[in-house]
């Protein structure tokens, strides 16, 4: 019996050997550094044991493999502030508040998604659930480390964070069996907020209150019941666990920063905030970061006044923005969906390329660690073949902690490593219904059937065409 | 007091103080207007270098450089691009404004053979999308009708109108026929779950029902071939310009099988049959041209098929359709971005394999031979309707897309729409620019 050779991972574009960290020293390349030293022509970037370690003119360095950046372009690698993708499922729908499930439980490292995304220089992707809840659980940071396992897909030492969602999809609008949940409106879902920490609040005072009794000698111990879903929500509150939270209209962005105000926390960021822009001063003073779409609009009616402006607006108010994709496929081209603000905002080409690098480093509290070229920060790279906001970039080579994921040469060859294995899967078909009474009934001779691949997203994206075999997770479970 | 009114109405227009509803279509053009120190882009894979393009009466009277631009009001585009208008080749464009809200969407009717569906008739020119699309460059677009199997005619609009019946730019152009997805595909979930098998094949359920439509276009033959009838059917009448090869067949697919199938419409009835979607042309392009079967890729930013595919496939689709020298164009149907990024898809097929005019004549003059109506419009060239924008810079790129001036029909549309107006509203709040 012939094996197919076994690769990490067990899919097509799975790596026969892992590839290893190197030290590696991109010579004479337009350096984006998305720090104050913008943009340096004709630079060497220097990365050894993982991290940037020397940024310059005519480095030199042994040890190190050597790529020619002549005519290229370097930037940071891409962060997704909100993404889907390697992810088993992403909404607990059984009640409107699940703080207490995790993505870190049910990764799935076997997304062939992560690989494409690579290839679209993505560097780092945040992995939230979906916005069938007004809290919907703990979100997992993690690196694309192709071909890991689902624990070391995780970004080691960033804080938690955990998603929230506000409007349509949490009032279940688009439901064909119509809702029958609490909430039904946006004034129940903010009384779901108020419920929510107002059950924290108490709960960590019952804790507090059995801890200064247990200190007292010879007191009757007290003990509190341990409730993972108010842990998350204390932990919010003691500024140890962030939220992102998925909003939409004005009214609801406004309610939920006076939840928090209430409550003594801040809503690190606001995700999708289409009317950011209608509220952008008070976000400013409200501490809170905006993640957003360059360009979709009127899919829903809460998306009506979304504006192609709104990324550039909200950055002239000084608010820190990020770009994400919330989708699979445009994921992989997050840089030119940055460029938008160029067009719209009349954004620099540099500004918008932050907000896909250090932007969104900094609202993930990552930024020490990623997001920009600079020397102590982990080498997260992407080498372009143009200015990375052209429509013509193309990402050549992306390196994850210096090590090279996703190299453009290398693909070509393991696309006929891929065509070569499903020639043979065929010919082992095709033999096995020659053998006498293998395509007979009841034999075990099947109709080869295509995979189909499932897309995690927030809902909205119904409208969204994504490939061929792909169905939204929604649609998948209204098939069973 | 007529001039003063006048005034006043332009002021309106110049400083935005109402909404969308004071976007005025464009009158007549009356002037005529000269583009002048330009790189033309002729949409024919032509450029010209410093030329000069001049409107009168609603066509493109010169083009070229050094061309008499006498009496002509003069539009200085030096250091800009000029481009053909461009035309979306299949949408729902005035049919459908919130897709996520069932009363506002006319696109799909009840019913598997609706022959007769016109798009036309509820096209609505006062979609707040419209606008937005103008500013990307988009001026004409086929509008189409969805649902069933034979879904009906669709139409070609221009984009700046009071009405349907202004924005009528050839009608019922196409017949739409989706056929049923011969996919042998499990049902559920299919990543850690696998799916289960249907409970009908759908292979063989799909092949009855196009087996089905072969029978609805024989028996049309057949009633068409009649003189007169007693009974008059509409839906065999909404084919007749089938056969005559006035209209085209448009038939919606996407994997080989289905492709195939499509061909064999061509063949037994001798239709002109153009595929839309056709995710996996590149795997039969050469039958494709031996058959002279035109190709509408719907959608360029997609992910592949396949887990197994070259992860770029749909992007460098085109180029591969372009070397077998099958007839294509890109389209956007894009429901999220609503479809003002089809000249960024052009852009990418670019990245993959096109030349640049290469890819702008597939969102031009091959879009506007697919429908049938390149003697008027899809390239700049003499004769045409002056349907043309004018751009900073690439078109193809976001960073240089930003469009200056817009003539449908030598009238210059105003560019402004909402989504503007709510940022200038906004900035205005803010104070700032």
């Amino acid at each position: 019996m012939v094996l197919g050779k076994i690769t990490y991972p067990f899919i097509s574009y799975g790596w026969e050997e892992m590839p290893k960290q190197e030290n590696i020293l991109i010579k004479n390349a337009t350096v984006w550094t998305s720090e104050k030293e913008g943009k340096l022509e004709a630079t060497d970037v220097l990365v050894k044991n993982g991290k940037i370690t020397a940024i310059g003119k005519n480095l030199t360095d042994a040890t190190a493999k050597i790529i020619d950046g002549t005519g290229k372009h370097v930037t940071a690698g891409i962060i997704d502030e909100h993404s889907h993708i390697a992810a088993g499922s992403i909404n607990e729908g059984g009640q409107s508040v699940t703080s207490e499930v995790r993505i870190s439980d049910n990764l799935n490292p076997e997304d062939i998604n992560i690989y494409r995304q690579l290839s679209g220089g993505v560097t780092s992707s945040h992995i939230l659930h979906g916005s069938a809840n007004t809290i919907g659980g703990q979100t997992q940071l993690i690196k694309l480390r192709w071909g890991a396992d689902d624990n070391d897909l995780k970004f080691a030492g960033a804080d938690g964070f955990i998603k929230f969602a506000l409007g349509e999809n949490v009032k279940r609008s688009s439901s064909t069996q119509g809702n029958t949940r609490f909430p039904d409106t946006r004034m129940g879902v903010d009384q779901v907020l108020m419920d929510a920490f107002q059950r924290a609040s108490d709960y960590q005072k019952s804790w507090k209150a059995a801890e200064e009794n247990n200190k007292k000698k010879g007191a009757t111990p007290m003990t509190v019941r341990r409730d993972l879903e108010l842990d998350a929500l204390v932990e919010i509150m003691n500024k140890k666990r962030f939220i992102t939270c998925h909003s939409y209209v004005q009214s609801e962005i406004n309610a939920a920063m006076k939840v928090a105000d209430k409550f003594g926390f801040t809503v690190n960021t606001f995700t999708h905030i289409l009317e950011g822009y209608k509220v952008a001063d008070k976000m400013k003073a409200h501490g809170a970061n905006a993640s957003t779409f360059s360009d979709w609009w009127m899919y829903k009616v809460e998306v009506v006044d979304a504006i192609p402006q709104n990324a550039s607006i909200m950055s002239k108010v000084g608010l820190n923005v990020a770009i994400n994709s919330d989708d699979g496929e445009m994921a992989r081209r997050l840089n030119q969906e940055a460029a938008k603000s160029v067009k719209y905002g009349g954004m620099t080409e540099e500004d918008a390329l932050k907000m896909v690098t250090i932007n969104p480093a900094k609202m993930l509290h990552v930024d020490s660690k990623v997001g920009s070229i600079k020397i102590g920060k982990d080498a997260d790279l992407v080498l372009w073949s143009d200015n990375p906001l052209s429509i013509y970039a193309k990402a050549e080579k992306t390196i994850v902690d210096g090590t090279i994921y996703f190299d453009r040469e290398k693909d070509a060859a393991m696309r006929i490593q891929s065509r070569t294995e499903r020639a043979r899967l065929v010919q082992k078909l095709a033999a096995a219904k020659r053998t006498a009474g293998g395509g007979a009934a009841g034999a075990n001779f099947q109709r080869a059937r295509p995979r189909l691949e499932i897309i995690n997203a927030c809902g909205d994206h119904n409208f969204h065409n994504h490939a061929l075999l792909a169905v939204d997770a929604d649609e998948a479970e209204e098939n069973n | 007091m007529k001039k003063i009114f006048f005034y006043i109405v332009s002021l309106l227009a110049v400083t935005n103080i109402s909404g969308q509803e004071t976007i005025y279509p464009a009158a007549a053009q009356k002037e005529t207007i000269a583009l002048t120190n330009a790189t033309i882009h002729v949409g024919n894979g032509q450029v010209i270098n410093n030329g000069t393009v001049v409107l009168t009466n609603g066509k493109i009277t010169e083009v070229g450089s050094g061309v008499s631009t006498s009496g002509a009001k003069i539009i200085d585009c030096a250091g800009k691009h000029i481009y053909p208008g461009l035309i979306l080749a299949s949408t729902q464009l005035g049919l459908v404004e919130i897709p996520s809200v069932r009363s506002t969407a006319d696109g799909s009717e009840i019913g598997e053979m609706n022959a007769s569906i016109r798009s036309i008739v509820a096209y609505n020119t006062d979609s707040k999308i419209i606008n937005t699309l103008r500013t990307n460059g988009i001026l004409l677009a086929n509008v189409i009708p969805d649902g069933g199997i034979i879904s009906g005619s669709s139409s070609v609009v221009q984009l700046d109108a009071w009405n349907w019946e202004d924005a009528a730019y050839r009608t019922d152009v196409a017949i739409h026929f989706r056929m049923p997805s011969l996919l042998n595909r499990n049902r559920g979930r299919g990543g850690f779950g696998g799916g289960q098998q249907p409970a009908v094949d759908p292979v063989k359920r799909g092949l009855e029902q196009i087996e089905n439509v072969k029978i609805f276009f024989r028996e049309a033959k057949s009633y068409l071939a009649e003189g007169k009838h007693e009974n008059t059917n509409l839906k065999f009448e909404a084919v007749r310009n089938l056969f005559d090869k006035k209209q085209k067949l448009f038939i919606h697919c996407n994997i080989v099988k289905e492709m195939l199938l499509a061909v064999d419409f061509a063949k037994e009835f001798d239709f002109d049959v153009v595929l839309v979607g056709a995710v996996d042309s590149w795997q039969i392009a050469d039958i494709l041209k031996q058959n002279n079967i035109a190709v509408i890729l719907d959608q360029l930013h997609n992910l592949p098929t396949m887990v197994d595919d070259d992860i770029d496939q749909p992007f460098k689709t085109p180029a591969v359709l372009q070397k077998a020298g099958v007839m294509f164009t890109l389209n956007d149907n894009d429901e999220s971005a609503r479809y003002r990024n089809l000249a960024f898809n052009a852009g990418t097929a670019v990245a993959y394999g096109l030349t640049k005019e290469e890819a702008l004549s597939a969102i031009t003059l091959n879009t506007a031979n697919i429908l049938g109506i390149a003697d008027r419009t899809g390239s700049i060239e003499k004769g045409k309707d002056a349907n043309i924008v004018v751009s900073e810079g690439d078109i193809l790129d976001m960073r240089t897309n930003i469009i200056t001036h817009a003539f449908i029909q030598g009238r210059q549309v105003d560019l402004n729409n909402k989504q503007k107006q709510l940022a200038e509203r906004y900035q205005h709040k803010y104070g700032i620019k």
